[in-house]
């Protein structure tokens, strides 16, 4: 039996009414989504597809919808669903008259945690997210970088058991994308169910064990970051020395020889493969590396999202 | 809902009051008239200003402001009193209330901030209570300056003249009560528009409108008790427009807040008469056309009632403030 769903959304419709002169727009249109706890999802879609409208549902800032919206068994106008709930929004802003230490007293206080409790954490998340020792200075001071880390410190700090990270990595330098990856990786861990809106799709592939693709309010695709990036069926090699008459040593094997700096790439079947690493070791030539090649999620994800449009 | 988040909200309202620049500013500019006040002494004997530097008998002082006193003792308290409450009342007066609106009209704009909205309103908190929370806030704001001002004079007396005079203190219910009624226009406005400038521009906008319709119809109210208890029958020809504006003028007094009766109703508990001689006066063609508020009472007919007079300004303000969350209540945030 499949456990409960943590976030069960069906037949969810959402449409902003437009100014006396702009048409209604539908930001969700009848989806319907089941996810279960314990992964860390990728939340795809184009500009307008609906992404954040479906998390503000979940969360209750958008009111005035049609469907069922249901999470942790609850309905989600329920407010003791959204205490287990940790939220970085895109673009966040804190009031710039507290200080960090104060903006993550005060948030999780809001999510229902004591003062006591939070401050046994407090220290915990501000070293990890290497912003410690701007505790005390009031956020009008943070940069952005350390604005992102402080609100993912406070998406985390009453510890809830889904998350909802908007761009999480917007702003961040490389060390601490790294910081933020290896954060996701322990939620994963300890089974905090993480939804990741991004569009840095690479990093998306590197986080992420599912993937959401959204369009026009609609649930396109759904499946693991294997299911979303098949195998292409080519194969790429890298080879040295490269022979000028490489094309024809491997003629007849496999199809769509196409050569680059470090080797090249081919389409072959196992059987293929075979033949074309005897012929090149024939030849006296080395081989470093010989890897399937899988689409890419950015690749998959243009190709659902211009596959919908024809 | 538990106490950590009602503990939360009132902590978010304090800081967002101490750490405001109006307020540090507004802090410091309380300290002048305090200080003003440590060196005015009110002695048994004479008017010592600077610790003796310059002396004056009440003799002089009674005969230059042309006071009612039947004694020095009389007058030297007349003077303490009237002063203390002119000053304490400072933050109660139009100059005052225009200040704090500017100061405090950013709350709710600012709270509906794009990025700062999602990041409150996902919490397991119910719209309402932000929305309470900023009114708090406000109403924070003002009761501590106004409670640093009032003890600052109080206190100011007391050294330097040597006079308890306990009743200053009234000048801070009747400042929260007046700064609350336009503290809740301020909100309203803030919700549905989400701008600064236009909470502060509309609340004073409405202050000062609705200041007028209660003075117009203060003067009103005097002009026919005059004339009714002259017995002029002239009223009767009194054209069908003046009737209408009189209705007009009726209707908009009893609907809109009365901030300004929270200073008579103060007088009023403090068993006070209501002084007469800060309120309005207008000559016409030789005689005096006054304000009504020596008609008023707790007692009085319900047209003069300090009861009526709250009931609809609490309703007004609830009202409001109903709006307000109502709105806010509905937005997609």
């Amino acid at each position: 039996m499949s456990p409960d769903p943590i976030v069960h959304v069906r037949g969810l419709t959402k449409v902003y009414r437009g100014g006396r002169r702009a048409a209604a727009t539908p930001a969700l249109d009848g989806l319907d989504l089941s996810v279960t706890a314990g992964s860390v999802f990728g939340l795809l879609g184009p500009n307008g597809a609906g992404k954040t409208t479906l998390i503000k549902v979940l969360l209750g800032l958008v009111p005035r919808w049609k469907g069922e919206a249901r999470m942790f068994g609850r309905d989600v106008g329920e407010s003791a669903a959204r205490s287990r709930v940790g939220y970085l929004p895109e673009a966040h802003r804190f009031p710039t008259y507290l200080t960090g230490r104060q903006v993550l007293l005060l948030y999780g206080m809001l999510s229902g945690k004591s003062a006591g409790w939070l401050r046994s954490k407090t220290d915990h998340w501000l070293k990890r997210l290497n912003i410690l020792d701007a505790a005390d200075t009031k956020v009008r001071e943070y940069s952005k970088g350390m604005q992102q880390r402080l609100g993912l410190a406070q998406a985390l700090i009453h510890e809830p058991e889904l998350v909802f990270l908007d761009e999480p990595t917007d702003g961040v330098d490389p060390v601490g994308r790294a910081v933020i990856r290896e954060i996701v990786e322990d939620l994963r861990a300890s089974g905090t169910t993480v939804f990741i809106n991004s569009h840095l799709l690479m990093e998306v592939e590197q986080i992420c064990d599912r993937v959401v693709i959204l369009s026009k309010g609609k649930l396109l695709r759904e499946g693991t970051v294997s299911d979303l990036t098949p195998k292409t069926g080519l194969v790429s090699i890298e080879a040295d020395p490269l022979p000028d008459d490489l094309e024809e040593v491997l003629a007849g094997v496999g199809t769509g020889f196409a050569r680059n700096d470090r080797g090249f790439v081919i389409s072959a079947d196992n059987e293929a493969l075979d033949e074309v690493v005897d012929r090149l070791r024939a030849r006296g030539i080395s081989i470093r590396t010989i890897s399937p090649r899988r689409l890419t999620l950015e690749e998959s994800f243009i190709e659902s999202i211009t596959g919908e449009e024809r | 809902m538990n106490t950590h988040t009602l503990r939360a909200l009132f902590l978010d309202a304090i800081y967002q009051v101490l750490d405001n620049r109006v307020f540090r500013v507004l802090g410091v500019l309380i300290l002048l008239p305090v200080a003003v006040v440590f060196c005015i002494g009110f002695r048994e004997e004479e008017l010592v200003l600077f610790f003796g530097l310059k002396t004056y008998s009440y003799d002089s002082l009674i005969e230059s402001f042309s006071l009612s006193a039947a004694s020095i003792a009389e007058a030297r308290v007349m003077l303490i009193e009237n002063t203390a409450d002119i000053i304490a009342g400072f933050l109660s007066g139009s100059l005052g209330m225009a200040v704090m609106i500017a100061a405090t009209a950013f709350f709710v704009p600012r709270m509906l901030e794009k990025g700062a909205v999602e990041t409150l309103f996902h919490k397991p908190v119910p719209r309402l209570w932000f929305f309470l929370s900023r009114y708090v806030a406000g109403l924070v704001f003002v009761a501590l300056l106004c409670t640093a001002l009032v003890s600052g004079v109080y206190a100011g007396f007391l050294v330097s003249s040597g006079y308890s005079y306990g009743g200053v203190f009234w000048e801070l219910p009747g400042a929260v009560y007046a700064f609350g009624i336009v503290h809740a226009v301020s909100m309203a406005i803030g919700v549905w528009t989400r701008s600064t400038p236009a909470a502060i521009l509309l609340s004073i906008f409405f202050f000062v409108g609705n200041g007028c319709v209660h003075t117009a119809w203060s003067m009103k109210e005097s002009f026919t008790h005059d004339r009714e208890a002259a017995e002029d029958s002239d009223t009767e020809g009194l054209s069908q427009l003046l009737e209408g504006l009189s209705v007009a003028l009726d209707t908009a007094h009893f609907i809109l807040p009365k901030p300004g009766d929270a200073g008579r109703m103060v007088e009023s508990l403090r068993g006070n008469e209501p002084q007469k001689n800060r309120s309005v006066r207008i000559q016409t063609n030789g005689e005096s056309i006054g304000d009504a508020s020596h008609l008023m009472g707790w007692d009085a007919a319900p047209r003069y009632s300090y009861v009526v007079s709250l009931l609809s300004t609490i309703a007004f303000t609830a009202g409001l403030l109903f709006l307000g969350w109502r709105k806010l209540a509905r937005a997609d945030l």
